[in-house]
């Protein structure tokens, strides 16, 4: 980016973000490539840590969690970490590595898992909308990974590629190992998961609207927030008053349901008895809201990491006693 | 599975005897074989509701693909009860299913082991009818852009429609194509024979965990977008084309590879909501399934261990796949199955001529994003490298970002906007 930045003359600010999980063994190695990294391209470095915006690292929680289930935690609060970092440094646009292969793994895990609404919004290159104020990218994403280390390797680049220790209990982990298995069979496979993975994104019920790429102008991007989907903006009034108590997770307080967002019930329509070929039932769109502790965009009342965060505490008031 | 414990009552029927498990539950074997009989049942019964044109009984002649697997024989077995118990009523729809099998040996003669086997299976099921049908007949089928595929001319040289059929194969690249072909052509001959002996629908015996590794290897070939056509129950559009050859005369030789006329088929999978697993345990269960299925079809690629990944196709793969995870997360192969049947069928214009598929128009553009729209790109393709790929993707992804940024400090007037 720095290169084409230069080459092209974009003006853009480049600055490097790391977020710390705090697992040892594994991020403090990588956390090092990350400092060298940023001398070498003369960029300003920022290292939010899941320590000072949780109040727990992620040993921490593998040892509260056990070894399965834990990157649920991870994977949520990285992505608020990295929005949170970005607010902090007042970036506008994320950009991260994701390559190809990412991608397929996650459209194949969201259809074993059945998330269509995930399924939707997870292929768009461009993320988030007007009423989010961070968007990210992901401009590698038609990149093999095996072509990414190659060109990385050749051009003698610092990088670190070590797998997350914990990784190995994940349920990503046999997506990713199928996606292996599949490249071994036909390496063009990859690309085509994440087509199809872009074309099915259309088929779903709200249409895939925005998610798709190459809608461009108005500078929305058209694309869904990767954390939910944008409908109307009524929440953006009540934005700027939470933006500035953003970085503040108040962690003891109740959940109060007044005055959150309301989701969308799931309302299942009854069976209808009828002659013609059925409908499918629609299924709950999701709606982009705010979590009622944090602020942080979310298409439930309290987002995914205030959520986890609540169970986490729960556990830890216990041990203490 | 039979368990251990004895202790437990069915949960169905409350019977002391309980040996086998059944979705968590503990079940006899009675409810066991109930269980499956009405899921199939329950499919078989929405298709009449969806076809039925009238309130009066009318003929139910269905075709069904037979492959000598376990989850089709199962299949076979329960049209067949199905068939006794109707053929009792007088009140209802008459009901005489169609079964066929495609033998796909190549090289088979009069007296094939699969024309033995159908025999077998003739003499075990009286209530449905049974033809075996050799694969070198889907040269007659009109519903395949024969000019699509890589098929020997008919030039003399090569007469035995086997032997071109043979050749075509030979001329694929990987196993995966040939096998994705395989399953194509066999699709379209059963469609053929059911148009031809008026059948009113097609069943196929997919069962949860098959339906889901054909939902995966589907988007694993790139055709996530006609995966809710190939997967879900209901009319699939069938497009005719000109014989190879029969065009020639006049200018209208552009037409080849134009479909000349386009109908609705219903195609239906009754097993959809039985796991491989649980069809297994059936034929177990079942005295008229006992000792018929060939026991190379009862595990997923003969043996379940994997010698090299290179030479299986993309299907296998999936096979597999589903088959290592079935016991431990059965949750998520139902899931893939019910994900794709939320999916909207939209229909495109056209239909690939092979797998008869719906195409997405603008599918390939949109694919190709900006790419697409560049000139110099076009004639730089030789260069593509996976160095210039990398560097390719992101410059192109960048001035949209940039774009992207500034639309979005003039509009909103961002207090805190980067310098930019």
């Amino acid at each position: 980016m720095k290169t084409l930045n230069e080459r092209h003359n974009y003006g853009l600010n480049l600055v490097l973000l790391s977020v710390d999980e705090g697992i040892k063994g594994y991020r403090d190695d990588s956390l090092e490539t990350v400092k060298r990294n940023a001398v070498q391209y003369e960029m300003p470095l920022e290292i939010v840590g899941y320590d000072q915006l949780y109040g727990w690292t992620m040993d921490q929680v593998v040892e509260t969690i056990g070894k399965k289930g834990n990157c649920t935690y991870c994977g949520v609060f990285r992505r608020q970490a990295l929005d949170r970092g970005a607010k902090q440094l007042a970036i506008k646009h994320v950009v991260t590595g994701h390559n190809a292969d990412d991608i397929a793994e996650t459209v194949l895990m969201n259809l074993l898992r059945g998330d269509l609404p995930r399924l939707a919004r997870s292929t768009s290159i461009v993320t988030g909308n007007s009423s989010s104020e961070v968007k990210r990218s992901k401009p590698l994403k038609y990149a093999y990974e095996k072509e990414i280390v190659l060109y990385a390797h050749h051009k003698k680049l610092d990088y670190f590629s070590t797998e997350c220790i914990y990784s190995p209990e994940a349920f990503r982990g046999t997506a990713r190992g199928l996606i292996k298995n599949l490249e071994r069979v036909r390496p063009s496979a990859i690309l085509d998961i994440v087509r199809s993975g872009e074309d099915m994104a259309r088929l779903t019920p709200d249409k895939g609207q925005g998610a798709c790429a190459c809608d461009e102008g108005e500078g929305m991007g058209g694309c869904g927030s990767a954390n939910g989907r944008t409908s109307g903006n009524e929440m953006a009034l009540v934005e700027a008053n939470i933006k500035s108590q953003a970085k503040s997770t108040t962690l003891e307080t109740e959940i109060t349901s007044n005055g959150a967002p309301k989701p969308e019930e799931d309302t299942v329509a009854l069976p209808i008895r009828s002659r013609r070929p059925k409908e499918p039932a629609p299924s709950p769109m999701q709606t982009l809201g705010q979590c009622i502790k944090c602020g942080y965009m979310s298409s439930q009342a309290m987002c995914q990491a205030c959520t986890l965060l609540e169970t986490l505490n729960k556990n830890r008031a216990e041990i203490a006693i | 599975m039979p368990g251990s414990e004895m202790s437990r009552p069915c949960k169905r029927c409350k019977v002391e005897d309980a040996p086998f498990q059944l979705r968590t539950d503990p079940t006899c074997r009675d409810c066991y074989v109930h269980y499956v009989a009405l899921k199939m049942g329950k499919r078989l019964g929405q298709l009449h509701r969806d076809i039925r044109v009238s309130r009066l009984p009318t003929a139910r002649r269905y075709i069904a693909g037979l492959s000598f697997g376990p989850s089709s024989s199962a299949l076979v077995e329960l049209l067949d009860d199905t068939g006794r118990r109707l053929s009792l009523k007088k009140s209802t729809s008459p009901f005489n299913p169609l079964v066929v099998h495609v033998d796909t040996d190549l090289s088979a003669r009069e007296d094939s082991p699969a024309r033995k086997l159908i025999e077998e299976y003739r003499r075990r099921f009286s209530h449905v009818e049974f033809e075996c049908v050799p694969l070198s007949d889907v040269l007659a089928v009109r519903s395949i852009d024969w000019s699509a595929l890589p098929l020997p001319v008919e030039d003399g040289s090569v007469i035995d429609p086997a032997a071109r059929l043979q050749r075509l194969f030979d001329a694929l690249p990987t196993v995966t194509s040939r096998a994705d072909l395989l399953r194509q052509f066999i699709r379209h001959l059963l469609l053929h024979i059911a148009l031809k002996s008026s059948c009113s629908a097609l069943l196929l015996g997919h069962s949860t965990s098959a339906l889901a590794a054909l939902t995966l290897s589907e988007v694993a070939n790139g055709r996530g977008f006609a995966v809710p056509w190939q997967v879900n129950d209901g009319l699939c559009t069938i497009c005719t084309y000109p014989a190879p050859g029969t065009s020639t005369n006049g200018s209208d030789t552009t037409a080849t590879g134009k479909e000349t006329a386009q109908i609705e088929f219903p195609v239906y999978y009754p097993m959809r909501e039985v796991f491989r697993n649980e069809i297994l345990q059936y034929i177990d269960l079942v005295p008229a399934l006992s000792g018929l299925v060939p026991t190379d079809q009862m595990t997923i690629g003969g043996s379940s261990s994997v010698v090299s990944h290179k030479d299986l196709s993309i299907e296998e793969v999936m096979a597999r796949y589903f088959d290592s995870v079935e016991d431990s997360y059965s949750g998520i192969v139902a899931n893939v199955v019910r994900t794709t049947g939320k999916l909207e069928r939209v229909a495109g214009e056209d239909f690939c001529g092979s797998c008869g598929m719906t195409v997405d128009d603008q599918g390939d553009s949109r694919w190709a994003g900006e790419i697409g729209d560049d000139p110099n790109f076009k004639s730089n393709k030789k260069r593509h490298a996976p160095f210039s790929r990398v560097i390719e993707s992101m410059r192109l992804e960048l001035p949209k970002m940039r774009r992207l940024l500034f639309a979005n400090s003039v509009t909103q007037a961002m207090p805190n906007a980067p310098n930019i």
